[in-house]
């Protein structure tokens, strides 16, 4: 189940709330917990028999961690406590990747390739796998204490706002909030609005520009048939419509996670959960570095914290701490899919980040905000472009397009509303730019509402709401005149 | 203390929440149903099987995109602002219907037809299509042959479409721009002069006289003739019946013109679901009314078409002109059969040769788009069974001549005189 779909928007949500609010506040983390096993098991019934068991085994595993006093037992069972995610997750995500690679280089030598049936990824395993670790390291560390309660454990890692997206909570965030919380009436109407916000986003302009970019580079999986026609589109592209639609992708993604954590973190709002921001404006960076400040922040503190420090950081040495860095970006690419053009994507990222480092960030100061800012823009831009495109040659020859400088055929699908929705796009990026974007910004998402201030904020709210719906489900009829014979 | 403003708009939130899950359990809102046909979605069975493999959370979602409360007035809603706003509709974007620059609406077939390309989607090259149109011109005429003993009279009615009469508002630059090629309207009505198959030739008629009549053949935004249109062409093929069986039937003449803006002639426009109508035109409408005359011949009339028909017996009074006017759908559905008007059957429940022989005209009314599949196997079957029929009687001839060559009566065949039907 995702967050924008009619079985999400106008049935489970109205239903949990209404139960949750109903039922007496010493009982609503089991309410929480029993719908967030439902919304997982209606995505992926087939795993939650696994996902159950693996959270039983770490939960008693941890605090039987923290119960001996033997160190080297301790790290024992905090290793083991971090390989059942961790070894969930290479199975079910990497197994394939695995299989794929080892049958290629067992291709060069002339052997038969190794058999093997094809493993069902199970959503939000990338999300819910770097949470159990951080719990396990977070009480390892004796920053929190473990968890009284199997149930409560179960909530932190399955609470449906953040399984299948995120944010990454961290452990220590969300510790006490689990045990205890409040949340009062302008937190639940502003966790509706900033839920809204994120429906928004995502319906309203990813989807819209999504749509015409899928038909440009095909769907994220190509099969065989269709990879040769996006092929052969991608070996003809014009360099006008190359730039387009990598501009188009770079504001579709941002606005698909951006408005999927904003809805996580105002679905957790209305519960009175205190999410960690994901986003904060990442197109307006000024360099590479700066931009893993503001792109996905839980997880670029998740690999700050739990992998960059662990291996030494910069403590080591400069030469260690370029490969520490390199590393983690390599490691933060395969984690967004297990293919090598997220690698490549992650490889680029942490070239960039060293780049920086070492004069690239120096640079980018002195040339002023606005041409480090469109510079660092159309460098995430362009690649961005092995994140869309699975294939490395196929992304390779798209990115050779963008500079070919062959502006012969203006091929993108685009109409007035993608064009309209790419301007909205674009004018929300770079909105905080400016002085009083930023005041907008921090009016909207960060000021508490006078009364009368909420009054016209929920009426835009409910509007934008019902758009959404009408929108999510609009789109999708498209009835024939009459049946043709 | 709480806030009451705020505690009043979590509460008008969670009604709203529940409000469309309210409404598709009672349905307490009167709401009018979508345009057009889509395929339905079945309630979703349950079962642990179904669960476990994902199926049935699959079906529930499919279902309940399509039964949730207040779809109807939402979609519009959508619709209309994308309308308003970027001049989008997602029935264009799928090329259901093409939408011109001056908002005329078409279907995506007229603009192939348009641009010579419809036929030719329906066959393999053009040498297979004109095989298959010489094939249909040879059994009408085989057919109209073997029905004047039956003083049963075949004849084609060409039908204009929508592309042939209004070509200056076809879209521009879409993709069918083919090499030109005969369509299947120009190859019918060359082959049929040829060949002396009895036809009228409505879309002539129609190009002729688009400048010179002050009401729209076609509609803006619609895809059949107008009211007008379709009365207009009664008159004309009433003439022409009378012509072919030189007798006297019974004439329509028409009432004043007058506007109605309200309900158009807008089936292509009403796929687009919008709250407020495409300006337009206002449709200039008529009415018909038949010429009492006893002494007129009220013949049976049967006809084999597409959809175009249906304006003529919408508007025109052809139970007066004729006696009896079964409608052959595509050669697929029966309507306004003798035995019983209100119920529509299937032509697999008819004796077709029987009806056949017992009409007085059989008309084929196919609009150009349509043509390229004209009596869409009427023809076939048909002549199967009169070729059959012809057999059976040659045969009961052959063995009465060997039994009783003395007795020339008994050879006579059995064809029933014009005045049992007249």
């Amino acid at each position: 189940m995702v967050f924008s779909s009619n079985v999400f928007l106008l049935y489970f949500m109205p239903a949990f709330f209404l139960v949750y609010f109903l039922m007496p506040k010493k009982t609503r983390n089991y309410v929480l917990l029993l719908a967030s096993l439902i919304f997982y098991a209606w995505g992926a019934p087939e795993f939650i028999i696994q996902l159950l068991v693996s959270l039983v085994a770490n939960f008693f595993l941890v605090k039987w961690m923290c119960t001996t006093q033997d160190t080297r037992k301790r790290k024992w069972l905090c290793g083991i406590s971090i390989a059942i995610p961790l070894g969930l997750l290479l199975v079910y995500k990497y197994g394939n990747f695995t299989m794929q690679n080892l049958n290629a280089i067992i291709g060069l030598t002339g052997h038969a390739p190794l058999s093997w049936r094809r493993i069902m990824l199970p959503i939000g395993i990338s999300f819910f796998s770097f949470q159990s670790v951080t719990y396990t390291l977070d009480t390892y560390r004796g920053v929190n204490q473990p968890l009284k309660k199997l149930s409560d454990y179960m909530l932190y890692i399955t609470m449906f706002p953040q399984l299948i997206a995120g944010p990454i909570v961290r452990y220590c965030d969300v510790a006490d909030q689990i045990r205890m919380r409040e949340s009062s009436m302008a937190d639940r109407l502003q966790g509706f609005y900033r839920f809204v916000i994120g429906l928004a986003k995502k319906i309203l302009i990813a989807d819209v520009i999504g749509l015409r970019v899928d038909q440009m580079l095909g769907a994220a999986d190509l099969s065989a048939g269709a990879f040769s026609e996006v092929a052969a589109r991608i070996a003809t592209l014009d360099t006008g419509t190359a730039w387009l639609v990598a501009l188009a992708y770079t504001f579709q993604i941002y606005f698909d996670f951006a408005g999927y954590s904003d809805m996580a973190i105002g679905l957790g709002r209305i519960m009175g959960f205190k999410f960690p921001e994901n986003f904060d404006n990442p197109y307006t960076s000024r360099s590479i570095t700066e931009f893993w400040r503001r792109w996905h922040k839980t997880l670029g503190a998740f690999i700050m914290n739990y992998l960059y420090i662990p291996l030494g950081g910069n403590r080591k040495g400069t030469g260690r701490m370029y490969l520490n860095l390199w590393l983690c970006f390599l490691l933060s690419g395969l984690w967004h899919g297990a293919a090598w053009n997220f690698v490549v994507w992650g490889a680029l990222h942490g070239l960039f980040i060293c780049l920086d480092k070492l004069f690239l960030g120096k640079v980018m100061k002195k040339i002023g905000t606005v041409p480090s800012v469109i510079l660092t823009f159309l460098t995430v831009c362009v690649i961005w472009v092995f994140f869309r495109i699975e294939n490395i040659g196929l992304a390779w020859t798209f990115v050779t397009r963008m500079f070919a400088f062959d502006f012969s055929g203006f091929a993108f699908a685009g109409n007035a509303q993608v064009y309209t929705t790419m301007a909205i796009a674009a004018f929300f990026s770079f909105l905080t730019l400016t002085g009083w974007g930023k005041k907008l910004e921090q009016k909207v998402y960060y000021t508490d509402y006078s009364d009368r201030n909420h009054i016209w904020i929920w009426i835009i709210a409910i509007l934008v709401f019902i758009f959404c719906v009408a929108a999510l489900n609009a789109t999708s009829f498209s009835p024939f005149i009459y049946f043709r014979f | 203390m709480k806030s009451p403003t705020k505690v009043i708009l979590f509460a008008l939130t969670a009604v709203l929440l529940f409000a469309s899950m309210l409404q598709q359990a009672t349905g307490f809102v009167p709401v009018k149903e979508l345009n057009g046909v889509t395929e339905a979605v079945a309630k979703p069975k349950a079962s642990f099987a179904a669960l476990l493999d994902g199926s049935l959370q699959d079906s529930t979602e499919a279902y309940l995109q399509q039964h949730y409360g207040f779809r109807e007035p939402l979609t519009r809603f959508y619709n209309q602002t994308e309308w308003a706003l970027f001049r989008y509709s997602q029935v264009a974007e799928d090329q259901r219907i093409f939408i011109t620059r001056d908002n005329w609406i078409f279907e995506p077939w007229t603009v192939e037809e348009y641009y010579q390309g419809h036929a030719y989607q329906h066959a393999k090259d053009s040498a297979e299509m004109a095989e298959k149109l010489e094939a249909e011109a040879q059994r009408l005429l085989e057919i109209q042959k073997l029905l004047e003993p039956y003083n049963t009279r075949l004849f084609v009615a060409l039908l204009p479409g929508k592309e042939l009469v209004c070509g200056e508002h076809m879209p521009k630059n879409t993709q069918y721009f083919f090499d030109k090629k005969i369509t299947a309207y120009d190859f019918y009505r060359k082959r049929f002069k040829e060949l002396g198959v009895n036809h009228i030739d409505l879309g002539e008629w129609f190009v002729q006289m688009k400048d010179t009549v002050s009401y729209p053949l076609f509609p803006q935004t619609g895809t059949h003739w107008s009211n007008l249109a379709a009365i207009y062409s009664t008159d004309t093929l009433i003439r022409y019946m009378e012509w072919l069986a030189d007798t006297n039937m019974v004439n329509i003449t028409t009432g004043d013109v007058f506007q109605r803006t309200l309900k158009p002639d807008a089936d292509l426009e009403s796929l687009m679901n919008l709250i407020w109508p495409i300006q337009k035109r206002p449709n200039l409408l008529t009415t018909a009314h038949y010429d009492y005359d006893t002494t007129a011949w009220r013949p049976r009339l049967i006809t084999v078409g597409d959809s175009f028909y249906w304006n003529i017996l919408n508007f025109t009074p052809v139970w007066d002109v004729f006696e009896s006017v079964p409608y052959w759908y595509y050669f697929s559905t029966v309507y306004f059969d003798d035995d019983d008007l209100s119920v529509c059957k299937k032509i697999s429940d008819l004796d077709v040769l029987q009806e056949v022989i017992d009409a007085d005209f059989v008309m084929l009314a196919y609009s150009t788009v349509s043509l390229y599949k004209m009596s869409n196997g009427f023809s076939e079957y048909l002549l199967k069974e009169l070729e059959q029929k012809q057999n059976e009687i040659n045969n009961r001839h052959e063995t009465a001549r060997h039994e009783t060559r003395d007795f020339e009566q008994v050879s006579r065949p059995e064809v029933p005189s014009p005045e049992s039907k007249n």
